[in-house]
């Protein structure tokens, strides 16, 4: 190619881009961020290596995928109480410490050695009495990435309108796995009410025994209660099991109703992160569902 | 050079090489070789907001804007818009760097 020639052909390159910038900024949501000089794959690397090297991050991000970074706030997520900060600190950072040093970055079917440590830090510093394997069943993953789900009908003819928070969430096309969570709105209690506040999706239809025992096992894991913990930064919550999956091709392993991943800090960016689901064993019924604040 | 989140999908092994066998200043050689990955970039993001529903066309730039090295984009895109979505990027790519070749060229 002759000198001239690259001059020409950078004019021409030059056409092509802004011919495509054009085009994007025919999307409305585009146009703040491409008018901005920073949405230019230059600036980006820049940003990205910056942001890499600061975190130490380039050899893990080439070989495994990482959850949103979280900074562990001051407050607790999505809460309309004043807390007392010093004791919620407290737990999560002793959840965090203690946790974070046994558990793999990666969906994870604990071993018995590794479970029992668990679920010791968890009834140490909750005092709920959390299980891997309960009544002789347990899930193909205990640690796994939780996605965003959108919140589920409660009863027949329920609506949207109807849920009074993170209404912009939207509402699945369907009921649950597990059916509505009351028979009608004249039986909807306050115990409905919490149960899909707080439900928590797993992967009932990848259990080895699903096809042979699914009555029994879909008796058995409806409205199940769980504990969910976010070991980046210690939130957690109880929550039930309201539906089925999520399909394994998304690469989760888990589902979160709306205010669950809020209160976990993970309803921001892709609104997944890698957590802590284990069964509570809890025959008495004493243990509220929603977030632990002690 | 530090990575964006499809890196891994798209080769600009051939552009790189007709480059690096002309005789041309390297701030010119620079100058084409960042408009080759703007171009590309503009490409693929544009492709993918055509695939993306429009509610999640803002989470998705932010995403970009705050973390584009993030491996997660992939997910956030294999949920929205379907498991396919890496073979997409890769055959945009494919057609953005033919073009390019061929603006090199003439």
């Amino acid at each position: 190619m002759a000198t001239t020639n690259l001059l020409k052909s950078i004019e021409k390159l030059e056409k092509r881009s802004n011919t495509l910038r054009n085009k994007l900024l025919r999307h409305s949501a585009s146009k703040k961020f491409f008018t901005k000089s920073s949405l230019i794959a230059y600036h980006l690397r820049q940003r990205s290596g910056q942001i890499l090297a600061g975190a130490g991050l380039i050899g893990a991000i080439l070989t495994m995928p990482v959850p949103p970074s979280l900074s562990v706030s001051s407050t607790i997520p999505g809460s309309t109480q004043s807390q007392p900060l010093g004791n919620n600190l407290s737990v999560r950072q002793k959840l965090m410490t203690g946790l974070q040093k046994l558990l793999p970055h990666q969906p994870t079917k604990l071993t018995p050695e590794s479970a029992e440590k668990v679920e010791k830090i968890i009834f140490e510093n909750t005092g709920i009495t959390a299980k891997v394997v309960l009544e002789d069943q347990s899930l193909n993953h205990q640690l796994g990435y939780i996605g965003f789900e959108q919140h589920l009908f409660r009863f027949p003819g329920d609506s949207l309108a109807r849920h009074d928070e993170i209404q912009e969430a939207g509402i699945a096309p369907g009921r649950g796995a597990f059916g509505f969570f009351a028979k009608d709105s004249g039986s909807f209690t306050t115990r409905e009410y919490q149960r899909e506040k707080y439900y928590c999706v797993v992967q009932t239809l990848y259990l080895d025994t699903w096809n042979r025992d699914h009555r029994f096992l879909k008796d058995w894991y409806a409205f199940r209660k769980m504990i969910v913990i976010n070991p980046v930064n210690g939130l957690s919550v109880v929550c039930d099991i309201g539906d089925a999956g999520p399909a394994d091709w998304t690469g989760k392993q888990f589902g979160g109703s709306p205010e669950t991943m809020q209160y976990l800090d993970l309803n921001k960016g892709p609104r997944k992160g890698l957590v802590l689901m284990l069964f509570v064993d809890d025959p008495d019924n004493k243990i509220p569902l929603g977030p632990i604040n002690n | 050079m530090a990575i964006l989140f499809y890196d891994h999908l798209i080769s600009k092994s051939e552009i790189e090489e007709m480059l690096a066998s002309i005789e041309e200043a390297e701030n010119q050689k620079g100058k084409a070789l960042q408009l080759i990955d703007d171009i590309i970039f503009q490409g693929i993001i544009n492709m993918i907001l055509e695939r993306l529903e429009n509610p999640h066309h803002h989470t998705f730039l932010t995403i970009v804007h705050e973390r584009p090295y993030d491996p997660e984009i992939i997910s956030y895109l294999k949920e929205h818009t379907g498991p396919d979505i890496e073979d997409e990027i890769r055959k945009e790519a494919d057609k953005l760097v033919k073009m390019i070749i061929h603006d090199l060229s003439s």
